[in-house]
């Protein structure tokens, strides 16, 4: 797989991110843990440092050293099958390290359940942790249709928020600002979205585990001019690989969906598994999360609670075979691989009717493959590559 | 009750009731049983099959047996319908995967606000939306109905009370206590009620013995599992789903008053300011306790993550604890084991 040459311009942004992060105290600022899910345009004019315990995990993981972590929280009596980004968040928090040295301690936390109630109980317990305030916005499960009372209940909540923040910072909230955060974070989704779209050229020009790593700036950044600027540099790259005719998989002949959030510890044995069957991943529904904001500025408090209400695990299974159902289609792929991911209830469960509804209606064939994100030690790694070559030899024929 | 009690059969109970009336299954104890029963269905909460093979092929093994056993009730044993309210993760999924599979006439899922105090003006109107949608099946539910329905169940959450201060007197055995919740869940409340009277007038408590234990947890599936406990000792509090956390009553007679109830409700799946530990004390204290066991399912993420700081105020407070997590098929001989272990403990 061709790296991008974006990657390096990305692993400077990150981390300056966490750099900012690690000097913020010492700069007077505060330090807010944010929950991936949570309005941070909120939290943006008031010019606080926002960290994201999940990315964070996430990059333990991808160093191996989620296992690690996860064991220091079952010592501590939080048992094996609760999230792993929650546990490898509580290892590296007690033991005070991480491949980046461990994340600041917060000032506040905000966190939202819209992705999951695993984020209530894991920041609940942070906030216990660190004696700081947790603001907290209940966004109510999507079963049908959003309901009006529902967005009002956000709100409220959200306005209560600017409040708590207010109090917090010591400053005002500065509307102008705020208005400005969500126009950049607008069109951060925007580039955003047009990044994977480039996924439905063919061949395509990357892979999702370009996306995957790609996704920290929308996920961690989303609202500033630098993350603007990242992806307005990454999409000319893309560009230039479709005129030049650069694939991210040579000689790109099954082209697959992905669902659930990446196995981080084997992303790059999985990558080029794929790539030996010159199988290309164009588009999955995890970074995709990221590209449906539909932010209306003009009415900012109530579009901003629709849209965080909306988000992808805030969905029924229907809604959810809705966007699956689309990206088959636009991306055109031949097949679809679930990660069925041990540590993420709101995701996995559901996946085996979802397979089987998938399909019934587009008639692709969908393979199930079982591990979890963070926490290599339940990986069969072995039984894995069996089950996906099986998959992929026969997609080939 | 206590000829009625023992001589019980709900299976057969709802067999007859299926005959003359609707049923719908419910799952959580925040399911506004008071709106179904003012559209003349019977709610009835389900505990699920024993064995679980077909819900295998909707739920991962990762899921907790909880889910899967009810779903294996849907799959083989449908009601008229089911109300799913929004618990935890599993249960917000597991609702998605029961309409999928599971034939009724009728689903729904109330959307609990997590902050139940806050959220009292949006749980209200939530509460509305059902009662509508319950209306388009049943046929209007007036303010009446609602207002008799809701009497008729605090008049029995104030017997079920009654039972809770006389097994606080003497020792009333937590397997009684809990065919008597599930009687309650499963029956026609004013059915249940004329039982639950007869049963406190003969009930005659007998003195404690040691050790004394409280129970943590959320549903007891398995009566079996309190049977054992009690060859070893005597629960004389619980703090379960199917047990005390069921008893509050409604204040005032209307959906608003359903909605504030739920406030004085604990439950991990919601935003808990205050942990349950310093509680769990008091009640230690209050009945005299010698111990705490807490009973979990494995994969239940919610009362999972709230164990751990139980866990860690009983330990500072010197109370011993025992955790039991029960799997799909929980083995009877490793439970008594462990069981017996921590009552000749606390016996010392
Ligand atoms: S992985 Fe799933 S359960 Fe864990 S924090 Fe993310 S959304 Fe929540
Ligand atoms: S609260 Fe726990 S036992 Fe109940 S359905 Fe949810 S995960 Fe299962």
């Amino acid at each position: 797989m061709k790296k991008l040459n974006t990657y390096e311009n990305l692993k400077k942004l990150i981390g300056s991110h966490y750099m900012q992060g690690k000097t913020a105290h010492f700069f007077n600022q505060k330090v807010g843990w944010v929950s991936s899910g949570a309005p941070v345009e909120l939290l943006r004019p008031f010019d606080v440092i926002t960290l994201y315990p999940e990315n964070h995990a996430s990059i333990c993981g991808a160093a191996k050293q989620g296992s690690e972590f996860c064991e220091v929280a079952e010592a501590e009596g939080f048992s094996r099958d609760l999230c792993s980004y929650f546990r490898c968040d509580r290892g590296s928090t007690l033991l005070g390290t991480s491949p980046i040295g461990g994340l600041p301690r917060p000032d506040f936390l905000f966190g939202c359940n819209n992705i999951c109630g695993t984020i209530l109980k894991w920041y609940e317990i942070a906030s216990r942790h660190y004696d700081v305030p947790f603001l907290f916005v209940d966004t109510p499960f999507v079963h049908t249709a959003i309901t009006d009372h529902a967005v009002e209940y956000v709100t409220a909540q959200l306005q209560q928020a600017v409040e708590s923040l207010e109090s917090l910072t010591g400053r005002e909230f500065d509307e102008q600002k705020f208005v400005r955060t969500l126009e950049l974070s607008k069109k951060c989704v925007e580039l955003w979205t047009r990044t994977l779209e480039f996924g439905a050229y063919k061949p395509s020009p990357l892979t999702c585990f370009d996306a995957f790593t790609q996704m920290a700036a929308i996920v961690s950044l989303r609202g500033t001019q630098e993350a603007v600027t990242h992806y307005m540099t990454l999409n000319q790259e893309l560009e230039s690989r479709v005129q030049k005719g650069i694939a991210a998989v040579e000689n790109e002949n099954i082209r697959l969906l992905w669902d659930n959030i990446p196995v981080w510890y084997a992303m790059r044995g999985l990558s080029e598994l794929f790539e030996k069957y010159h199988a290309c991943l164009v588009a999955d529904t995890y970074t995709n999360a990221w590209a449906s904001a539909a932010l209306d500025t003009g009415n900012p408090m109530e579009s901003l609670a629709r849209n965080y209400l909306e988000i992808y695990l805030n969905i029924s299974m229907d809604l959810m075979l809705e966007r699956i159902v689309a990206l088959i289609h636009r991306f055109d792929v031949d097949g679809m691989v679930m990660h069925s991911n041990r540590s993420c209830k709101p995701y996995s469960l559901g996946q085996y009717d979802l397979a089987r509804c998938i399909k019934e209606e587009t008639g692709i064939p969908v393979v199930i493959i079982e591990a979890d994100m963070v926490d290599s030690r339940v990986y069969a790694e072995e039984q894995m590559r069996t089950r996906i070559e099986a998959f992929l030899e026969s997609l080939g024929e | 009750m206590k000829a009625a009690l023992s001589t019980l059969d709900l299976q057969n109970y709802l067999g007859q009731k299926k005959k003359i009336m609707k049923i719908f299954a419910h799952f959580c104890s925040f399911t506004p049983e008071e709106i179904l029963h003012a559209a003349g269905i019977l709610p009835v909460r389900i505990f699920g099959s024993h064995v679980i093979e077909k819900a295998s092929a909707h739920l991962q093994s990762y899921c907790c047996s909880y889910a899967k056993r009810v779903l294996e009730e849907g799959l083989t044993r449908p009601l008229d319908g089911s109300v799913f309210v929004h618990s935890c993760d599993t249960m917000q999924r597991l609702s998605d995967i029961w309409g999928y599979s599971v034939k009724e006439e009728f689903h729904e899922t109330l959307v609990l606000p997590v902050v139940i105090g806050a959220g009292i003006e949006y749980l209200t109107k939530e509460l509305d939306r059902f009662r509508k949608r319950v209306e388009v099946f049943s046929g209007e539910i007036s303010d009446n109905t609602l207002k008799e329905s809701i009497s008729i169940y605090n008049e029995n959450r104030k017997l079920l009370q009654k039972l809770y201060e006389r097994r606080k007197k003497g020792h009333i055995s937590a397997v009684v206590v809990d065919k008597v919740m599930k009687a309650t869940m499963t029956m026609l409340k004013q059915e249940h009620t004329a039982l639950l009277e007869e049963f406190l007038e003969e009930v005659d408590p007998r003195e404690y013995s040691h050790p004394r234990l409280i129970l943590l947890g959320s549903v007891t599936v398995d009566p079996y599992v309190l049977e054992i406990i009690e060859e070893y000792g005597q629960i004389s509090y619980d703090d379960l789903c199917t047990g005390s956390r069921y008893l509050p009553l409604v204040e005032e007679l209307s959906l608003r008053g359903i909605a504030q109830r739920y406030q004085s409700m604990w439950c991990p799946c919601r935003a808990v300011s205050v942990p349950r530990g310093p509680h769990i004390l008091d009640k230690i204290k209050e009945y005299e306790a010698d111990g705490v066991v807490l009973l979990l399912h494995k994969f239940c993420e919610p009362h999972l993550f709230e164990a751990v700081s139980i866990k860690n105020t009983l330990r500072e407070n010197g109370y011993p604890c025992l955790q039991l997590e029960l799997e799909d098929q929980p083995s009877p001989e490793q439970i008594r084991t462990r069981v017996q272990a921590f009552c000749e403990m606390l016996e010392g």
